[in-house]
């Protein structure tokens, strides 16, 4: 059975599993668990293993969706979420800038190790304390226009922006297979 | 939305590269409290053009360059107001004051090193709310007269220069601990050749820096500590020449679906050595029925 596996990246409390919670059509595997080290101070519990969620078309054909671990600990887990990835999206929260740091080596590490589209998509934009979404790419080291991959702003609380978010990576899949 | 926030949060080092970076002009306004328990506020303005700091000012000591040059002896205090108000709007007093013959290039040289102290001083601060004020692009033309260029001598540095400087300088690393890369890490270059003199831990560091070696392991050939060695992977990286890869060890591209789509400033060719264990070709047509699904979602 033909299908798509996508995968969503980011820092610690970006909103990966809601991102996936909001449109996945099955129950999302919660493997969250209580944080205990300094997440705890960021959210009640967090991402251990990776969330999984998936959306199904009449043909049978499926897409799914991983939520890669938000901790800054690259292990086991990223050989299991990069195999077979089609695309990947990066979750970046605006008004943290603590988090943008860790965003940054999260994007180096898919850069240099997943030979797979990107596209990011900024969290949190209509918080009074956001920054300006170029320079969000500054502070990830984006610093030519031109090279950016796509970016967008999205709110992973609601579906129909979730599902603009995906169709953006979509789009930019199929414009990428279609060039080559 | 500007750029602003707690030092605690964005420190200073990553602060200054992005300015440099971004090639921003303006005006950081840095707001420090010697504690969290202290009311009493300092107020300094840190002033960019293009990426370059040309000047501070601070909010309880105005006219820093021109008592700078009183307390030397290098011109009277009747001089200096005789000259001021011939200084072209717009055009460093430094500057100026050179063109004319009233001061020389060490003269200066000495007064932005005294600048220069006084922010490498900033980098030692544990807490302080900054906010960058940035000139609009309709002001670029206009922008030095925007500057305070009675404070200014007209030489300048670059962002990420100034955070090399300081991280050099600083003995209270504590405050970047959670920022040193890891030592499974593997630093890649962002430029070939450094534009900045490395001191030899770095110059030996910017020599192994292909993506692929740990930092554990640069350690242990350059018989140095693990934490040295991440002290100067962090100033080659603060000052933009080099990024942090994780997991240099890992496994490199599992996945080759297509040409990667963000940028790579790498110039390591190592991407290209790589080999590829599984194809992860998606069929256009099945994105293009996905595509059509989520429309209705909309």
């Amino acid at each position: 059975m033909e299908k798509l596996k996508i995968v969503i990246v980011g820092p610690v409390g970006a909103g990966k599993t809601t991102f996936i919670r909001s449109i996945s059509e099955v129950e999302v595997v919660d493997t969250d668990r209580r944080a205990t080290d300094e997440t705890a101070y960021l959210k009640q519990s967090t991402t251990v293993a990776m969330d999984y969620g998936k959306l199904t078309l009449k043909s049978g054909k499926v897409l799914y969706l991983h939520g890669a671990p938000g901790q800054v600990r690259f292990d086991f887990m990223w050989e299991i979420l990069i195999r077979g990835v089609h695309g990947y999206i990066l979750l970046v929260d605006a008004h943290r800038p603590q988090d943008f740091h860790s965003a940054r080596q999260i994007l180096n590490f898919v850069k240099e190790r997943i030979q797979a589209p990107m596209i990011i998509g900024i969290t949190h934009t209509d918080c009074e304390d956001a920054w300006d979404i170029d320079d969000i790419c500054l502070a990830l080291g984006l610093l030519e226009k031109e090279n950016q991959p796509p970016i967008i702003e999205v709110n992973p609380l609601y579906s129909s922006s979730v599902a603009r978010c995906l169709l953006t990576l979509l789009e930019h899949l199929l414009k990428l297979s279609t060039a080559s | 939305m500007s750029i602003k926030g707690f030092l605690e949060s964005y420190s200073l080092p990553e602060l200054f590269r992005l300015l440099d970076s971004g090639y921003k002009s303006g005006r950081l306004i840095l707001e420090t409290m010697s504690n969290f328990n202290d009311s009493t506020s300092n107020f300094y303005y840190l002033w960019f053009y293009k990426g370059r700091l040309v000047g501070v000012t601070q909010s309880h000591q105005e006219k820093r360059a021109i008592r700078a040059i009183l307390k030397n002896g290098w011109l009277s205090e009747r001089v200096i107001e005789k000259l001021l108000p011939l200084c072209p709007e717009g055009r460093p007093l430094g500057t100026y004051f050179k063109s004319i013959g009233a001061l020389n290039e060490k003269q200066l040289n000495q007064m932005f090193e005294a600048d220069l102290q006084e922010v490498l001083s900033l980098f030692e601060l544990d807490h302080g709310y900054f906010e960058f004020e940035s000139f609009s692009e309709g002001e670029q033309t206009s922008m030095l007269k925007l500057m305070p260029c009675q404070e200014m001598t007209g030489i300048s540095l670059r962002g990420t220069e100034v955070a090399l400087s300081a991280l050099r300088k600083t003995k209270n690393w504590e405050r970047f601990n959670h920022q040193l890369p890891d030592n499974s890490s593997g630093l890649q270059k962002l430029t070939p050749k450094s534009q900045y003199r490395l001191v030899y831990l770095e110059q030996e560091l910017w020599k192994y820096s292909n993506s692929v070696t740990s930092i554990k392991d640069i350690a242990k050939t350059l018989e140095n500590s693990d934490v040295e060695v991440k002290r100067a992977a962090f100033r080659l990286m603060m000052a933009g020449l080099v990024e942090e890869v994780p997991q240099a060890n890992l496994r490199p591209s599992m996945v080759n679906v297509r040409p990667l789509s963000v940028a790579t400033a790498s110039v390591t060719a190592s991407n290209n050595n790589r080999q590829t264990d599984q194809q992860a070709n998606a069929n256009p047509s099945l994105i293009q029925n996905f595509v059509n699904f989520l429309r209705q979602k909309l």
